[in-house]
């Protein structure tokens, strides 16, 4: 009996120590170290920049990303287009690394391991997690480098409000990943239906909403006004429209407990209570039930488009005509959200990392940018591709796409600090509880509180 | 009561019908047919257009065969398929190998501390496998075995669960047995190989069994572990039919039927064993 006890004792000891071993090793989270230095006055370097006196030449530049199918083939050709044309000799070399949140774990484990990639995908939220593990080079020397950035006139070629998630205020507000195109999240509404309403045009604001959204719905016919499938992105839209913001300018605090906040969750309550609107069960079953008649609105990326346009010619209530606009807002402006992936450069030697900036310099190019639109579905980040006959062709075939494309302008990003993705799922089970019945003040207050506590570890 | 007398050449089968026996084929037919929905759903779908898989039609109005052609042709699936089927049967062939000599250590031989350690091997279930996926990693860099099959099979050709299952089924066989092969002088290694292993077969092809399971599903870690095609895994392939909006459901059920064909046929051989591995618990002395 006691040789037994003393048997347990021995292995429990031991089970506790190979715990207390283990645990920091399994720790998935880098080692914190300290952000790169503050954004350096990069302006008043103009006659010496180091950027400059860089040579690239020979460089091979490590490119994970998240491309499959039609997607990838896009980017094999923006990248031998660049490996055959560069006159250095450089070479990208693509791998794929499995999707967003694949990609994500595999660089996570490569900053573990001290080797990460040279140029990789990912969101600007994702990036401000690897920056802050210090992997991260900020782009704005190279940028401005006299002899690898941009020119005056192709800086005034960009819509940087596409780019504003890519700067960060945390790190001197220096860009710290690059995008070539994005996507926004629309209102999707059926014209015919609306007509057969009465109405000749989409709500412009959330009581004309209700208003369509009541008239359309009906329970014998099995039809709703609005079918709802929540994401913190819908919320950051009704924010938007309301006039407020998610986290504040400066990424250092909670936002959305504001009046548009609380005027949004009500919103929400109210098209739920009064029956008009439902959430669907599964995932893109908001994109089904609009194209079978079910539902009057739904919102979603414009990356959809293509895919509700083959739901709709395919579905049983027969095609309809249909369209997209922004969603209906209180400010004076319409908003739209806008968001979508960004690529980063990761640390090495100058001269790769510079490399690097020349693909992604390439890769902006207007052909380049507008054939990675067109693939995508997604947006040029730069005014000149728009004027390229194959995207005047493409948005003669995608009247809605070409619709979707005046709404730019008034495109606003979603916060892309480190520790969103997890404010993200705060903010989605809030969405829950409210259109579960829960008082929108209350749940507002309590989300708010948890984002808060995230974004204070995060800093 | 009515009796049936089926002749299938030279076998008869005589059936007796009696209502409780409707009621149970009912019953069973019922459940089969629940069992059987995912997989008829599956193949239906794989013949569908994205139209109809988001209109929800239940039936194709055409067999799109060329569904196939396109999920076959959108990832080297040649390749990956015989990269998971390489890799599934070099895992089934360490962790059987290292499972039935670790499990019959602990079930018959003697030798101080076997409790402790057989505990301690238990302990190490309660660590999830999400927090082994950074060690491991930073094992295989450090052995330079990034990016090669090794990286796939060597970390899971040890599994405790299965060794404490071996274990279980190896402590049901009687003790005479041993006393007896003892008695002929046979050794250790000899009796295990020559008795305990034949009379375990159902234990050893579930272990069999899962493992390859466990192989041919592993996505997360080979994606990290790799970064080639020619190295990755069928469950890789299946990943390029999730895209941005939408997932190419149609698609990736024609590529999923294509990649759970060799797991059905390599049921169908082993079937009664699997169905023997989990009802017997030991044999009856």
């Amino acid at each position: 009996m006691t040789r037994k006890l003393v048997y347990l004792t021995v292995a429990l000891a031991l089970v506790v120590g190979m715990l207390a071993a283990c645990a920091p090793k399994a720790t998935p989270t880098p080692e914190p170290t300290k952000p790169p230095a503050q954004a350096e006055p990069t302006k008043t370097q103009e006659e010496l920049d180091p950027i400059s006196q860089l040579d690239p030449s020979g460089q091979e530049v490590l490119f994970w990303h998240v491309s499959t199918r039609k997607h990838e083939k896009a980017l094999m050709e923006i990248i031998d287009g660049f490996n055959n044309s560069n006159p250095y000799g450089i070479k990208v070399v693509p791998e794929y690394a499995g999707y967003y949140g694949d990609i994500y774990k595999k660089i996570l484990a490569g900053i573990a391991a001290g080797e990460t990639p040279d140029l990789a995908i990912g969101y600007a939220n994702q990036v401000a997690e690897y920056a802050k593990a210090g992997v991260i080079v900020p782009l704005d020397p190279f940028m401005n480098s006299k002899k690898y950035g941009f020119t005056e006139e192709e800086k005034k070629d960009f819509m940087w409000n596409l780019l504003e998630g890519d700067r960060r205020p945390e790190f001197g507000g220096q860009y710290l990943s690059f995008a070539h195109s994005r996507s926004m999240q629309v209102m999707y509404y059926n014209v015919d239906w609306l007509k057969e309403m009465g109405y000749d045009g989409p709500p412009k604001t959330w009581a004309e909403f209700k208003e369509m959204c009541m008239k359309a719905t009906d329970p014998e016919k099995g039809t709703h006004g609005y079918a709802y499938s929540g994401s913190a992105s819908l919320f950051a839209t009704l924010v938007f429209t309301f006039g407020g913001d998610i986290v504040t300018k400066d990424n250092q605090k909670v936002a959305f407990n504001s009046e548009a906040g609380l005027k949004a969750l009500q919103l929400l309550k109210d098209l739920f209570d009064s029956g008009c609107a439902y959430e669907v069960a599964e995932r893109y079953g908001d994109q089904k039930d609009f194209a079978n008649r079910r539902a009057l609105f739904t919102f979603g990326s414009t990356a959809g488009l293509p895919y509700y346009r083959s739901a709709i010619e395919e579905s049983e209530a027969g095609p309809f005509n249909w369209d997209v606009d922004a969603p209906p807002h209180e400010t004076p402006k319409p908003v739209v959200n806008v968001y979508g992936p960004s690529a980063a450069i990761f640390k090495s030697v100058p001269e790769r990392e510079l490399a690097g900036w020349l693909f992604l310099k390439y890769w902006a190019e207007p052909e380049n940018v507008a054939k990675w639109a067109m693939t995508a579905n997604y947006f040029p980040i730069r005014k000149s591709a728009i004027e390229l006959p194959e995207m005047q062709e493409y948005m003669k075939k995608n009247p809605q796409y070409k619709k979707a494309f005046t709404l730019l302008p008034y495109g606003r990003m979603e916060p892309s600090v480190a520790g969103y993705q997890q404010i993200r799922g705060i903010i989605a089970d809030m969405m829950k509880q409210v259109i579960e019945g829960a008082d929108p003040q209350q749940a507002l207050e309590a989300a708010a509180q948890q984002a808060q506590e995230v974004l204070d570890q995060n800093k | 009561m009515t009796t049936w007398t089926l002749s299938l050449g030279q076998q008869r089968i005589r059936l007796r019908i009696t209502p409780m026996r409707v009621v149970l084929y009912l019953v069973l037919i019922a459940g089969a047919f629940v069992a059987m929905f995912p997989f008829i759903w599956m193949i239906l779908t794989s013949f569908k257009s994205y139209g109809e898989v988001t209109a929800g039609r239940f039936f194709p109005r055409e067999l799109r065969w060329q569904n196939y052609v396109e999920a076959w042709n959108a990832a080297p699936f040649g390749r990956y398929f015989l990269n998971s089927l390489f890799i599934a049967m070099a895992t089934i062939a360490g962790d059987l190998f290292s499972g039935i000599l670790a499990a019959y250590a602990f079930a018959r031989m003697e030798f101080p501390g076997r409790n402790v350690i057989f505990f301690l091997f238990l302990a190490t279930l309660m660590i999830p496998g999400e927090l082994t996926v950074l060690p491991n990693f930073l094992t295989i860099r450090r052995l330079g075995w990034y990016n090669t099959y090794q990286a796939q099979i060597i970390p899971f050709t040890a599994s405790v669960f299965h060794i404490f299952l071996l274990r279980q089924f190896f402590m049901g066989i009687p003790r005479e047995y041993w006393d007896a092969a003892l008695l002929d002088g046979c050794s250790h290694f000899r009796y295990l190989w020559s008795i305990v292993v034949p009379l375990s077969r159902p234990a050893v092809v579930t272990v069999a069994l899962l493992s390859f399971i466990g192989s041919w599903n592993a996505f997360l870690w080979p994606l990290i572990v790799t970064s080639s095609e020619n190295m990755r895994p069928i469950q890789v392939g299946l990943r390029s039919f999730v895209v941005e909006e939408a997932t190419q459901t149609q698609l990736m059920m024609a590529a999923a039927t294509m990649v759970i064909v060799p797991i059905i046929i390599f049921y169908l051989f082993t079937q009664k064993y699997f169905t023997e591995g989990l009802t017997m618990t030991g044999l009856k002395g």
